[in-house]
């Protein structure tokens, strides 16, 4: 039986063998197979990819296409608009069809120079035809103007405190009594007329550099002397409707016969006002309204930023840190925190002594404090709140967080001057308490905030629309 | 023999301190606290009140207190040594010399600390030229009153061109020049503390030679006092007294002129009997001005001397209108 069991064992280890050359055959196969199929793959990956590639591509072309006939309808708009424009301007019987005329060329203008900056360099025509448009909205301001000269003069114009003030002829001889009277003329681009102003206005540069020649004279801010303003033989006096003194100059100096006009400074909505009083009485309302268009919008689109953050943060801001003296309603520094945040003083009108004990019960998660040009740090405040509250002082959340900001520099002056430059604060206060909205991280955020430490401009080159970062660098670089 | 009327008065004063006490530590801005919780804090019983912001209150009243002592145990002092009813411990100077120290730090754009320190030496400056100038006309009363109250004008005009200088800032500098005990530092209230009583012990030991004071110059040098000296030294201890207090809390008005005045309506004017009481006066003053400023201000601080005179004066003219017998020192 050895014989059949050697048969039988030879036939298991044939059926082994063969089993093993099977697997083995079945191992490369599926290798090679596996190595085959995987190159495949990688070349299908990347055909896809670069079909991707070219769809984003196309995608893009598209987008940009797109966003071309967007601009050229509405460049044919705007065409249709200055056209419009140019054939009213030959029936224009009053001053009230003037400003309406003023008021839309002052849109077409601004819109057209936010078209150019979006146009970019690509589409040579485009910009052609786009400079042609400016060229023409430049002629017919110019024409605007010289009628308004004509035609709005004399002007009655309803001032800041609601006096109607009469202004014979375009004025030539501007007296500014505040930093922001010098900074709205300079965004209707009437400095030139200037012949005075208060040792506070320091910018733009020019007027600082005007001044240092001697060819600005300098009236006080507090106490501006009737006689020394008179004096200068001005034909505008321009101060704000805040200042008692300036009050007070109205019926002194309507006795030389010298019109004197009050800005109004309470609400954020004043430096709009402002702009439009500003230019109604110089005569610049093409200007006014351009500048107008540019600075609502800036605000528009900081609300919207604002209310893509989901937590408004409590806010004090402290404008004088021994006595403490902090921002209440009323105020356009008011406005500014409750469109970035919340004024947890609001309640309070004006600027408002208030004690250290107070921001134990206010709470704010935020402190934002004014250097009174450059005299006190946030170690002032925080020694202070520290000196007086004891370990108190850490229930308040700004400061056992650390979320204490000083403003310096311009950043100060726009934060406390109601001109259109509060944009460039408003924007500052949105990147300080809400880094994540400009792809900023919150390290990135100094605790002193000041043209050197944090450049705004930059941060909004990258999300912001080119208007509202025109207006912003137009509040810096004077 | 003390007369009852005398010992109603007082007991009635301690109680009445003791009570703005207790008030003082209950009412702030933070939060209100029923005086029943701040009792059952003082008696040890647990409650839910913050321990660190009954803390906070206390280093507060504790520098209204010694601001209102300081303020009227200088005023005392002072009239006592000028023999003018009329004075109070800002007659030196020190007030107006102290608010155009502030104001120099201000405008010059210094820092902080160096405003309470500039104010400080402002103050002692102010009197030193006072004490110079008066002592060219002999150092008599007189003298030291007119050279004073002339200086004060001289610094104040300089202070109120320094604050036409500041600009837009001018307001919220204007508001030290009021005075304020929300804003003392925890260190200041304790060497304000310090300082009143180290004020004390000195008046303590000059107490005979003030009372001599009150018979007139010869007399008290026929008695051994030496007059000139004696005005010397204790307008030099008023003056470093007073800048301490200005510096720490601002120019506190009206204590200094009140305080004196009421004691001695009501416990007529032998200088030691006067001590006490003025002390009383003045701590009740200053607390229970401070507590007014915290009850009244509705989420504002208001300054300090924007109350003490509507508390001090009422009383002092109810007094004088009653006692009729105000006209002798």
């Amino acid at each position: 039986m050895v014989g059949y069991g050697d048969q039988a064992l030879n036939a298991y280890r044939l059926m082994v063998a063969g089993l093993a050359v099977v697997v083995l055959v079945m191992i490369v196969g599926f290798t090679l197979l596996y190595s085959a199929l995987s190159s495949l793959r990688g070349e299908v990956s990347s055909i896809s990819r670069s079909l991707e590639d070219q769809a984003r591509l196309v995608g893009e072309l598209q987008r940009q296409i797109s966003a071309q006939a967007e601009t050229l309808r509405g460049l044919e708009e705007l065409r249709a608009r200055v056209e419009s424009v140019e054939r009213a301007l030959g029936g224009v019987a009053s001053a009230r069809d003037l400003e309406r005329l003023a008021e839309e060329l002052g849109r077409v203008s601004a819109q057209l120079r936010i078209l150019e900056g979006s146009v970019g360099a690509v589409n040579e025509s485009l910009r052609s035809s786009l400079r042609d448009l400016l060229g023409r909205v430049e002629a017919l301001t110019e024409r605007v103007n010289v009628l308004a000269e004509q035609m709005l003069f004399p002007v009655t114009v309803v001032d800041g405190v609601g006096d109607k003030v009469v202004i014979l002829r375009k004025p030539s001889r501007i007296v500014s009594l505040a930093p922001s009277v010098t900074e709205t003329l300079y965004y209707i681009g009437a400095l030139e007329a200037l012949v005075a102003v208060d040792p506070w206005s320091d910018f733009p540069q020019s007027v600082r550099e005007r001044r240092e020649r001697g060819e600005l004279a300098t009236v006080d801010y507090w106490s501006p002397s009737a006689e020394a303003i008179a004096a200068l033989k001005p034909d505008l006096v321009i101060g704000v409707a805040s200042v008692p003194s300036h009050r007070a100059l109205k019926s002194l100096l309507s006795q030389y016969g010298i019109p004197v006009l009050l800005l109004p400074d309470f609400k954020l909505s004043d430096v709009v006002d402002s702009l439009l009083i500003a230019g109604r009485a110089t005569g610049r309302i093409v200007e006014a309204y351009e500048a107008v268009y540019k600075v609502e919008l800036a605000i528009k689109y900081a609300s919207l930023l604002a209310s893509k953050a989901e937590l408004k943060p409590r806010i004090a801001a402290v404008v004088w840190v021994k006595p403490l003296f902090v921002v209440g309603g009323g105020t356009w520094e008011h406005d500014m925190l409750e469109l970035v945040g919340y004024n947890v003083y609001g309640d309070l009108s004006l600027w408002p002594q208030v004690s250290p004990e107070s921001m134990l019960e206010r709470a704010p998660e935020v402190i934002v404090m004014t250097s009174s040009y450059g005299m006190v740090g946030v170690e002032d405040l925080v020694n202070t709140l520290l000196e007086t509250l004891g370990d108190a002082a850490y229930k308040i959340p700004a400061l056992r967080d650390g979320r204490i900001y000083v403003l310096t520099g311009d950043y100060e002056n726009a934060f406390v001057r109601p001109s259109p430059r509060t944009i460039i604060a408003i924007y500052v206060l949105l990147a300080a308490l809400h880094p994540h909205l400009f792809d900023l991280s919150p390290a990135e955020i100094p605790r002193a905030l000041s043209p050197e430490t944090l450049d705004i401009i930059r941060i909004l080159e990258r999300i912001a629309p080119d208007p509202v970062v025109e207006v912003v660098r137009k509040g810096l670089k004077g | 023999m003390v007369p009852p009327r005398t010992i109603i008065v007082t007991l009635f004063l301690l109680a009445l301190l003791l009570v703005l006490f207790t008030l003082s530590l209950s009412i702030g801005a933070y939060r209100l606290y029923s005086p029943l919780d701040i009792l059952r804090v003082v008696v040890g019983g647990g409650s839910d009140v913050d321990l660190a912001v009954i803390e906070l209150r206390l280093w507060r009243s504790i520098a209204a207190i010694s601001v209102g002592v300081g303020l009227a145990v200088s005023g005392l002092v002072i009239q006592r040594l000028l023999g003018n009813p009329m004075a109070d411990p800002y007659i030196l100077g020190i007030s107006p010399g102290a608010a155009l120290g502030y104001l120099i730090a201000v405008s010059l754009g210094l820092g902080l600390p160096l405003w309470y320190l500039l104010s400080f030496l402002g103050g002692l400056a102010a009197y030193s030229i006072v004490v110079v100038l008066a002592s060219l006309a002999g150092l008599t009363s007189l003298a030291l009153i007119v050279v004073g109250v002339s200086l004060s004008y001289v610094f104040s005009s300089a202070s109120i061109i320094l604050l036409y200088l500041l600009g837009p800032q001018a307001g919220f500098a204007l508001s030290w020049i009021f005075g304020s005990v929300a804003y003392v530092p925890r260190s200041s209230s304790l060497t304000l503390a310090l300082v009143v009583l180290a004020v004390l012990t000195v008046v303590v030991a000059y107490r005979g030679a003030l009372t001599a004071l009150l018979l007139g110059d010869e007399t008290a040098k026929a008695l051994g006092v030496r007059v000139e000296l004696l005005r010397l030294a204790l307008t030099a201890t008023i003056a470093f007294t007073v800048s301490v207090i200005t510096a720490a809390a601002g120019p506190v008005g009206f204590i200094g002129l009140t305080a004196p005045w009421i004691a001695r309506v009501a416990y007529g004017a032998d200088f030691s009997k006067l001590l006490l009481p003025t002390i009383v006066i003045g701590a009740t003053l200053g607390l229970g001005s401070d507590v007014v400023v915290r009850a009244v201000g509705g989420g504002r601080e208001l300054p300090l001397t924007a109350i003490t005179a509507l508390l001090g004066a009422p009383v002092l003219l109810y007094l004088s209108i009653r006692g009729r017998d105000v006209g002798r020192l």
